[in-house]
């Protein structure tokens, strides 16, 4: 977790007796894709109940990003905060992807980049 | 019974989806779905065009000239204008499928093939308020994903393995005209 978070967990593809084989995240195994908001749904947040066990009562991303750092401190942990992080933009139907921009401030406070990481890990910087 | 009045009743199941997403349904909504690929791969194997799996027109490839009213495709090009952005794409095409399929699935050269209907899975699914997305080969669902696969893995299912009863009796409500019970 301290290094960020993956797409989607390794640990959560199983075989689910009623879902069949796919990657079904649980509260202890989820990725980036699986906790990003859905910004089509009605509440963008109300899958988490599902995935990580989390009620979206009173989760709203408010339409400016201003209470963004209030939703990340719910989490309490690293989250890529924008599904345009976690999804491609190539997708026959959209996911809602796209729409909202990091702001520089979000990244800054908390959000983690593989590419950084990459560097810090391989001191890459300077290797293309 | 004539095929305008089935298509007018295909119309209107689908002008009667809210397009509210439930996930309360959600079990349904995937199994449903895995049935619809299957159907699909029965139907592309028959019509050898697995190259179009998952998501191709059956009508058009038995009848390509009997396709279904234009008004009423007009009447659901325009509801689907009136829709939330995420019921676009490929949910909008499948309907249009169905509409065309409905036109032509009494014809002794679709009923010939006797394969179950292609398109009343998806429709069922999205009855219940079932919206997927696809991505990156998956499709997308509120509690979690699966691999699209290949047509093969879906074919291969025999109908012991495959049998989902609650899915089957909701199909069956349809087949017998019980549309009000899902």
């Amino acid at each position: 977790m301290a290094d960020g978070l993956p797409y989607r967990s390794p640990k959560a593809w199983i075989e689910h007796p009623m879902y069949g084989f796919g990657n079904w995240p649980t509260p202890e195994n989820f990725g980036a894709h699986d906790i990003a908001p859905h910004t089509s749904r009605p509440n963008p947040f109300s899958h988490w109940v599902n995935i990580i066990g989390k009620s979206a009562e009173g989760l709203m991303l408010a339409d400016n990003l201003s209470n963004l750092d209030e939703l990340l401190e719910m989490r309490s942990c690293t989250i890529v905060s924008n599904r345009q992080d976690a999804c491609s933009t190539k997708t026959l139907l959209s996911c809602g992807t796209g729409i909202l921009p990091v702001p520089k401030r979000l990244i800054e406070n908390g959000a983690r980049s593989q590419l950084k990481l990459l560097e810090k890990k391989y001191d890459c910087k300077n290797n293309y | 019974m004539t095929a305008k009045t089935i298509t007018d009743t295909a119309l209107e199941r689908i002008l009667a989806i809210k397009w509210e997403p439930d996930d309360s349904r959600v079990n349904s909504h995937i199994a449903l779905l895995r049935e619809y690929l299957r159907r699909a791969a029965l139907w592309a194997k028959a019509l050898d065009c697995t190259d179009e799996w998952p998501f191709f027109d059956v009508a058009a490839h038995i009848c390509p000239l009997e396709v279904a009213d234009e008004t009423k495709v007009k009447v659901l090009k325009t509801h689907f204008t009136q829709t939330p952005f995420y019921v676009a794409g490929m949910i909008e095409k499948t309907c249009e499928w169905f509409l065309h399929w409905d036109r032509v699935k009494n014809l002794p050269k679709v009923s010939d093939f006797t394969l179950p209907e292609p398109y009343e899975p998806l429709i069922i699914m999205y009855e219940r308020g079932g919206i997927f997305s696809m991505e990156h080969g998956f499709f997308d669902f509120a509690v979690g994903s699966f691999p699209r696969g290949k047509w093969q893995q879906y074919d291969e299912k025999i109908a012991g393995d495959w049998v989902n009863p609650q899915i089957e009796a909701l199909l069956s409500d349809i087949k017998s005209g019980c549309i009000g019970m899902i």
